[in-house]
């Protein structure tokens, strides 16, 4: 069974790229826009992992983490941040919310799967 | 009847110029020069007493007993022969004398026949002048009147050193006060215990009123709470003028200060003890910097930075991961998805190009450096040609409705950078207007104002978004990507500020937005 990713990111060029570079490294990968719609994916779908956009219109990536970080249904999927924000604090900031990782963009398509397989094993 | 006059001193250049540097010549009495001739004339018992200083062509006198005229001249003057020596110059009877005998002081008014002048001579060698004595009888002077007249020389001497010292402390003193005030730092001078010497007017601005009392003085300083800059607190013996009272010189120390009233303000801090001829320290001088806009101008550009970061990452992450799929035999893309992906790195290496022409814009802006090329332009005519390139842009169905008189004036401007101003808004219209209603350009002339407002029926602003909609790259959510960049509106403001003019935003939600350009013109 290949591992189930939702993809919350509100750039259709990115959200191409990311979707093709995670199904090149077998994951089953699903794509919303915003962190509502990342909230209504997992609330019916939820997801093995999910990687999340931080500057989203609707609800953003922080406040999309510390909502599913609060509900006990949700709390337990790992969140990995991927976003344009690399500053030392931003990241900080991330994974002071409770993220698994934090990938910042221009991510690496190639090694893109393996990355978040890697935050994935050491969290367990 | 001619007086025969002395040879000039061989140093008698350097000589006027050092007696200038006393700046004593006529200046008003002072009881401490008159008083040395007093007693010179007891002490040798004259009638006459002077203290005479031989400026170019004149004997002019600082203090004198016994004669009114306030100056004669030079060629008939005694002393200038009495500068001639190192030693008093004594003529028992002038009439006697070859070099006084014909002099009209002598064969009429004042009658001189005795005259006794000691020399004035500074620590480096000039002769100034003489402290003399004068009768109308002939006469000389006892060993002890001799001595006394030298010894009061040199007193009058000692006092024009000191005058001197005194007028040179003087304007220094306004000088430095000057420039205390003028400082753009509040300076204060604090003894050894803490109280306050001396403030400048900065001080009260900065630091609140200074109290008179020493007791409150102290408890002045225990006002203010210090704190590191990122709030951590900070003990009160680190602050600079706390270690000045113990010998350290501090330049630039960065505290966040709260007073009794008001926020906190970060100040620069600079501070140094002041000593005694010891060597031991008698108190500090310190001098306080508001920072408070430098800092918030750091925030602003470290903030300005973060965001132009994430705004170039983000289009270099389709380019960076499109080309590397496309590159990778493993990823398995179809014809189509790399054709797409390699267009969607194409439109973002464009994105990018025009980001950056963007950012370069705004700073030549910001730093009011735009050049501005500037022609008198029919208004109606820039209209047009924003208009005939906007619709060349993929910015969605709507139109431009054009609404202009032809009446309109010409207006002095760079019409290249007014053109742009004017794509930047009706891009932004289209990008919001609600198809099929068209956006709509008006422009009129009235009261000296020029207004090009340009109209969309799109969703509108609230009231409390509009401040931030000239903040670079404060772009709302929705038209992130329409392929604008971000900096449109805030470089249209500047464009039109750099006319003279301004960007007015009217709008409700629902009821759509206009943007005016707002210029002033000469009728």
């Amino acid at each position: 069974m290949p591992l189930r990713v939702l993809l919350a990111e509100d750039d259709p060029d990115i959200q191409r790229v990311a979707r093709l570079a995670l199904r090149r490294a077998n994951f089953d990968v699903a794509v919303v826009h915003n962190g509502v719609e990342a909230l209504a994916w997992i609330g019916t779908h939820g997801a093995d992992v999910i990687l999340l956009d931080w500057v989203m219109p609707e609800l953003d990536g922080l406040e999309t983490c510390t909502r599913l970080k609060a509900d006990p249904a949700t709390r337990d999927i790992p969140v990995i941040f991927m976003t344009a924000k690399s500053q030392e604090t931003d990241i900080r900031r991330g994974l002071e919310l409770g993220a698994t990782g934090y990938i910042t963009k221009p991510f690496d398509a190639l090694l893109l799967g393996a990355q978040v397989r890697a935050l994935l094993e050491s969290r367990t | 009847m001619t007086a025969v006059p002395a040879p000039l001193p061989q140093n008698e250049c350097d000589r006027l110029a050092a007696l200038r540097r006393y700046g004593v010549l006529d200046t008003p009495p002072e009881p401490a020069f008159d008083d040395l001739t007093r007693l010179a004339a007891y002490i040798c018992g004259t009638p006459i007493s002077l203290i005479s200083l031989l400026d170019a062509d004149r004997q002019w006198f600082k203090a004198r007993v016994g004669l009114e005229t306030p100056h004669t001249s030079r060629d008939l003057a005694f002393c200038s022969h009495a500068i001639l020596g190192n030693d008093v110059l004594v003529v028992p009877d002038a009439t006697a004398d070859a070099r006084f005998a014909t002099n009209p002081l002598v064969t009429s008014d004042p009658h001189i026949r005795f005259y006794a002048g000691a020399p004035l001579v500074t620590s480096d060698g000039y002769s100034l002048g003489t402290l003399c004595v004068i009768d109308r009888v002939p006469r000389t002077l006892t060993p002890e009147q001799h001595d006394a007249l030298c010894a009061l020389s040199r007193q009058a001497i000692a006092l024009l050193e000191l005058r001197r010292g005194t007028t040179r402390l003087e304007s220094a003193y306004r000088q430095l006060k000057t420039t205390c005030e003028t400082a753009p730092a509040a300076i204060v001078i604090l003894d050894a215990a803490g109280g306050v010497v001396q403030h400048n007017r900065m001080a009260e601005r900065l630091l609140g009123a200074v109290p008179a009392t020493d007791s409150e003085q102290r408890r002045f300083w225990d006002r203010f709470r210090i704190a590191e800059l990122d709030g951590a607190p900070m003990r009160r013996r680190d602050l600079a003028p706390a270690r000045a009272l113990r010998g350290e010189t501090t330049i630039g120390q960065e505290v966040l200060v709260c007073g009794p009233s008001g926020n906190p303000a970060p100040l620069l801090v600079s501070s140094a003890p002041l000593t005694d001829e010891r060597g031991t320290v008698v108190g500090v001088v310190a001098a306080f910097q508001d920072i408070t806009r430098l800092h918030e101008a750091d925030q602003l550009k470290s903030e300005f930075v973060s965001v132009v970061s994430h705004e170039l990452r983000t289009p270099l992450t389709s380019i960076r991961g499109g080309l590397q799929l496309v590159l990778d035999p493993r990823a398995g893309l179809s014809p189509d998805e790399a054709t797409e992906l390699l267009q969607a790195a194409l439109a973002n290496t464009e994105r990018l190009i025009r980001i950056s022409n963007d950012i370069l814009d705004l700073s030549r802006l910001e730093a009011k450096r735009l050049e501005l090329h500037k022609t008198p332009r029919g208004v109606a005519e820039l209209i047009a040609a924003a208009c005939q390139s906007v619709e060349h842009m993929p910015l969605g169905t709507g139109r431009v409705r054009r609404v202009v008189s032809d009446l309109l004036p010409h207006v002095f401007v760079d019409g290249e950078r007014l053109v742009q101003a004017i794509i930047n808004l009706l891009s932004n219209a289209l990008k919001y207007a609600a198809p099929p209603s068209p956006v709509e350009v008006r422009a009129w002339a009235a009261d000296g104002r020029l207004v090009i407002a340009v109209r969309d029926y799109g969703p509108g602003i609230s009231p409390e978004d509009v401040p931030g909609l000239f903040r670079p790259f404060h772009q709302l959510a929705a038209t992130r990507n329409v392929g604008g960049t971000g900096l449109g509106l805030a470089i249209t403001k500047g464009i039109v500020e750099a006319h003279g003019g301004s960007v007015e935003v009217e709008s409700s939600v629902g009821q759509g937005a206009t943007f005016s350009i707002v210029l002033p013109y000469a009728q």
